[in-house]
C-alpha cells in the first residue's frame, strides 16, 4: 500500500510534535526542574552554567519560546511550506512543557490547521 | 396586542424561572456548628494585592500586621508564621501586645546563608518574647520541595534546639507522607507537625470523607512515631477553584470542613492549625485560582463564613440574578426589535434562551474574575466571555429571523481567511461573517484549552460555562439551519472546523477520563466540547449529503445555487457561488470560474 503525500504530511507533523514534546519535557524536568542540578547551583554559588541555566529558565518563563513558536506558526501558515510548518509545530510542542502552554498550544494548532490545505512548494504566499 | 401579551408573558415566565434558579443556588445550607466561635490557631501570611514573598526587597509595614492581628485576635488566640523576613519579625511583639501566641516559623530553603540568618533572627525573637512564642517551626515542607536533604535539616533543627529557650518546643512541619519517608527527622523534634490537605492529596478526597481522612492520617502518623505528640500544622479547604476528582472548592464545603474538623479534633484532643487567615493572591501564580483561596477571610479581610449557623455558596445571588436577567434581556432585545412572527412557544424559547445565556455569562464572568491572575489570563478569560456573549446574541438573532429573511450560517475559517486576504471590506459585516469569525475564535480557543488541559491541567480552571454557552448557541444554529447549510456552503470548506471539532471531542473525553468519574466540572467541559463538535458535524454532514446528491444529478453548481435563497448582498453567498464545485476538482481551494447564468455571474465576483 503506497503512502499518499497527505499521509506523509500528517506523519511528519506527528513526528515533529512528538519530538517537540519529548525535548520540551526532557529540558524542563532534567535541566530546569531537577533537584540534582538545583543542589549543585544552590544559593547562586555554582559554576558558570548555573547562571546560564537560570537565565534560560527566566527567558522561557517570559514566554520567549512560545512567542517564537507563535510567530513562526503564523509565518508558516501564510507561506504554506512544509518545513516551517513542522518546525513551528515542534517548537509549539516543546513550549507546552517549557512554561508557555497557552501560546505554544496556539502555535501548534495553527501549524496543524495549515496542513488541511494544499501546501506551497515555492514559498510564495498562498493564503 | 396579543403579540405584545405573548412576549410579555414569555419574558416574565423566563425571568421568574431565572429568579428561582438563582434563589435556589444562593440558599443557605444548614451545616454542623463548630464547638466554639474561635479558631484554635491560624496560619498567618500578610501578603495582599501585589505583595509577594518572591520580592526580596518587600517589607510589610508593622501597621498592616497590627491591623491584621487585631482582626484575627477577635477569633483566634494563636497564629502560625512561616518566616521572619519581609518584616514578619514584627508579628511576635505585636501578637504579644494583643495577648496572642505565635507558632514561629523559620524559613529553610536552598541558601545556607539565608537559613542561618533566619534561625538567628527567630532565636533572638524567642529570647526577647519567650511567653509569646508557642513553638519554633524550623522549616516548612523542606523535604517535600527537596531543598535540603534530611540529614542537613536534622542538623539545623538540632542547632535551633540548642539555641532556643528550653521552655519553647522545637518542631519541623511537612506533609504526612514525608514524615513517614523520613522517620529519622522525628527524633530531632519535640513534637511532629503534620500537614494534610485532602484537596491536594495524590488521590483527592471529597468533602464527604475529608475529616475522616485527616483523622486517619493523624492516627497513622501517631502509630509511626509512638511517644511523640502529633500536631496538625496545616489543614484546610479552598473556597473557590477547580475540582480535583471529587473535591469541590466552595464556601459551604470550606465551612463544613472547618467546623467538622474542629469538632473532631476537640473530641480527640488534637492540636490544630488551620490554613489560613487571609486569601493569598500571590499563590494563584503558583497553584492557579485555588491556590489563593484557602483563607478564612478574603483578601479584603472579610470573614468568609461564621462558625455557627447556615452558610450560602452565593450570598450575593440577588445581585447575580439582576445582572443575569438584564444580560438575558439585552441578548434578545435586537431580536425583539425585528418583530419576528412566533408562536407563544417560540417566544418562550427565545426568552428562556436569553435568560439561560445571561445566567451562563454571569457564572462564566465570576469564573473569569477568579481565574484572571495575570494579563495573559485576563485577556484569555475576557476574550472567552466576549466571544460567548457575542455567540449567544448573534445565534439568537440568526435562529429567530423574520419570515422570508435569508438564513445566516457561520462562514468557514477558510472563507474568512480568503476574504481577509483579498482585502474585501464590506460596508456592513454580514451576520454569517460575524458568526463565522466568532465560531472560529470559539473553536480555536476550545482546542487550545483542550491542549492545555491534556498537558498541564493541575492548576487550570474548567471554563465550562463559557465553552458550553457558545457551543449550545452554535448547535442551535446548525440544527435550525441544517437544510440551508447544504446550499450555501460546501463540505470541503469546513476542513479546519472539522479538524478542530475532532480534536476537541477526543480531547474532551480524555480530559474527563483523566479526572476520574466524580469530577463533574471535567464532565461539563467534555459535554461542552462534544456539543461544539456536534455543531460542526451536523453542518458538515448536511453539506456532504447535499453535495453527493448534487454530484449525482451532474448539475452540481446549478443545482445547489438554484436552491440558494436569493440575496445579492450576501458575501457568504457570493463566496458560495464560486466555491460550489465538486471536491476533487478544486482540492479545497476557492475556484474562480465564470458562470453562465446571469444571476450567478452578477453575484460571483471572487
Amino acid at each position: 500500500m503506497r503512502t499518499s503525500d497527505k499521509q506523509k504530511r500528517w506523519a511528519s507533523l506527528f513526528i515533529a510534535v512528538a519530538a517537540g514534546l519529548i525535548v520540551g519535557a526532557f529540558v524542563r524536568y532534567q535541566v530546569f526542574d531537577t533537584n540534582t542540578l538545583n543542589w549543585l547551583c544552590e544559593g547562586g554559588k555554582g559554576p558558570l552554567w548555573c547562571d546560564i541555566r537560570r537565565g534560560a529558565k527566566t527567558v522561557l518563563q517570559w514566554q520567549a519560546l512560545s512567542l517564537i513558536a507563535l510567530a513562526s506558526a503564523v509565518s508558516a501558515y501564510v507561506t504554506g511550506q512544509l518545513r516551517p510548518i513542522l518546525l513551528s509545530a515542534g517548537l509549539g510542542a516543546a513550549g507546552i512543557f517549557l512554561y508557555g502552554p497557552e501560546l505554544s498550544g496556539a502555535a501548534l494548532l495553527i501549524a496543524a490547521l495549515r496542513l488541511v490545505r494544499p501546501l506551497s512548494s515555492s514559498g510564495r504566499r498562498v493564503l | 396586542m396579543r403579540r405584545h401579551l405573548a412576549i410579555l408573558a414569555a419574558v416574565t415566565a423566563a425571568v421568574i424561572a431565572a429568579f428561582v434558579g438563582w434563589w435556589w443556588h444562593g440558599q443557605p445550607v444548614q451545616i454542623v456548628d463548630a464547638p466554639s466561635d474561635r479558631f484554635p490557631c491560624l496560619s498567618y501570611a500578610p501578603f495582599a494585592g501585589d505583595q509577594t514573598p518572591f520580592d526580596e526587597s518587600l517589607v510589610i509595614p508593622p501597621e498592616q500586621i497590627e491591623r491584621d492581628l487585631k482582626l484575627l485576635a477577635e477569633r483566634t488566640p494563636c497564629v502560625r508564621t512561616y518566616s521572619v523576613q519581609h518584616g514578619l519579625d514584627a508579628v511576635v511583639p505585636i501578637a504579644e501586645r494583643l495577648g496572642m501566641r505565635v507558632m514561629l516559623g523559620a524559613w529553610i530553603g536552598w541558601d545556607a546563608e539565608k537559613n542561618r540568618r533566619e534561625l538567628e533572627q527567630a532565636v533572638a525573637l524567642m529570647r526577647r518574647h519567650p511567653d509569646a512564642v508557642a513553638a519554633l517551626i524550623v522549616g516548612n515542607e523542606v523535604l517535600l520541595r527537596q531543598e535540603q536533604p534530611a540529614d542537613r535539616l536534622i542538623a539545623l533543627i538540632k542547632e535551633a534546639r540548642a539555641a532556643a529557650p528550653a521552655s519553647i518546643p522545637v518542631t519541623y512541619a511537612d506533609v504526612w507522607e514525608f514524615w513517614l519517608r523520613n522517620p529519622q527527622v522525628a527524633q530531632a523534634v519535640d513534637f511532629v507537625t503534620v500537614h494534610t490537605l485532602p484537596y491536594w492529596e495524590d488521590d483527592p478526597v471529597s468533602i464527604l470523607a475529608a475529616v475522616s481522612h485527616v483523622l486517619a492520617i493523624v492516627h497513622r502518623v501517631t502509630e509511626a512515631f509512638p511517644g511523640k505528640r502529633i500536631f496538625i500544622g496545616e489543614v484546610g479547604w479552598p473556597s473557590t477553584g477547580r475540582m480535583r476528582e471529587g473535591a469541590l472548592p466552595s464556601p459551604v464545603n470550606q465551612a463544613r470542613f472547618v467546623r467538622e474538623l474542629m469538632r473532631a479534633t476537640d473530641a480527640e484532643d488534637l492540636g490544630l492549625n488551620l490554613i489560613e487567615s487571609f486569601d493569598q493572591p500571590w499563590k494563584r501564580r503558583l497553584e492557579g485560582t485555588v491556590g489563593g483561596e484557602w483563607g478564612l477571610y478574603t483578601e479584603d479581610r472579610q470573614a468568609k463564613f461564621p462558625l455557627q449557623g447556615p452558610v450560602s455558596d452565593d450570598p450575593r445571588w440577588l445581585a447575580h440574578f439582576a445582572v443575569s436577567a438584564l444580560l438575558g434581556l439585552a441578548l434578545i432585545a435586537p431580536t425583539l426589535r425585528r418583530r419576528p412572527r412566533l408562536s407563544i412557544g417560540g417566544w418562550l424559547g427565545l426568552a428562556a434562551g436569553g435568560q439561560l445565556a445571561g445566567a451562563m455569562l454571569v457564572a462564566g464572568g465570576l469564573s473569569a474574575l477568579a481565574a484572571s491572575i495575570g494579563v495573559l489570563d485576563a485577556l484569555a478569560w475576557g476574550g472567552r466571555w466576549l466571544l460567548a456573549a457575542a455567540a449567544a446574541a448573534l445565534s439568537l438573532a440568526a435562529i429567530v429571523r423574520p419570515s422570508g429573511a435569508r438564513p445566516a450560517l457561520p462562514c468557514s475559517i477558510f472563507q474568512l481567511l480568503t476574504w481577509w486576504r483579498q482585502g474585501r471590506r464590506p460596508g456592513r459585516i454580514a451576520p454569517g461573517i460575524a458568526l463565522g469569525a466568532i465560531r472560529a475564535g470559539v473553536l480555536f480557543g476550545a482546542a487550545a484549552t483542550t491542549l492545555c488541559f491534556l498537558f498541564d491541567a493541575r492548576y487550570r480552571d474548567f471554563p465550562v460555562a463559557l465553552t458550553a454557552l457558545p457551543a449550545l448557541a452554535f448547535l442551535a444554529v446548525a440544527w435550525a439551519e441544517r437544510r440551508h447549510a447544504a446550499v450555501t456552503v460546501r463540505a470541503d470548506d469546513r476542513r479546519e472546523e472539522r479538524l478542530l471539532a475532532h480534536f476537541i471531542a477526543v480531547g474532551g473525553v480524555l480530559i474527563a477520563l483523566s479526572e476520574a468519574p466524580w469530577n463533574y466540572q471535567a464532565w461539563g467541559l467534555m459535554a461542552a466540547n462534544l456539543t461544539l463538535a456536534a455543531a460542526i458535524w451536523i453542518e458538515a454532514r448536511g453539506c456532504s449529503r447535499e453535495l453527493r446528491a448534487a454530484r449525482n444529478t451532474a448539475a452540481d453548481v446549478e443545482h445547489c445555487t438554484a436552491n440558494a435563497p436569493s440575496n445579492s448582498n450576501s458575501l457568504l453567498l457570493r463566496r458560495a457561488s464560486v466555491s460550489l464545485v465538486p471536491a476533487n476538482s478544486a482540492n479545497g481551494r476557492l475556484v474562480r470560474r465564470p458562470h453562465s447564468k446571469d444571476r450567478l455571474s452578477k453575484n460571483g465576483r471572487a
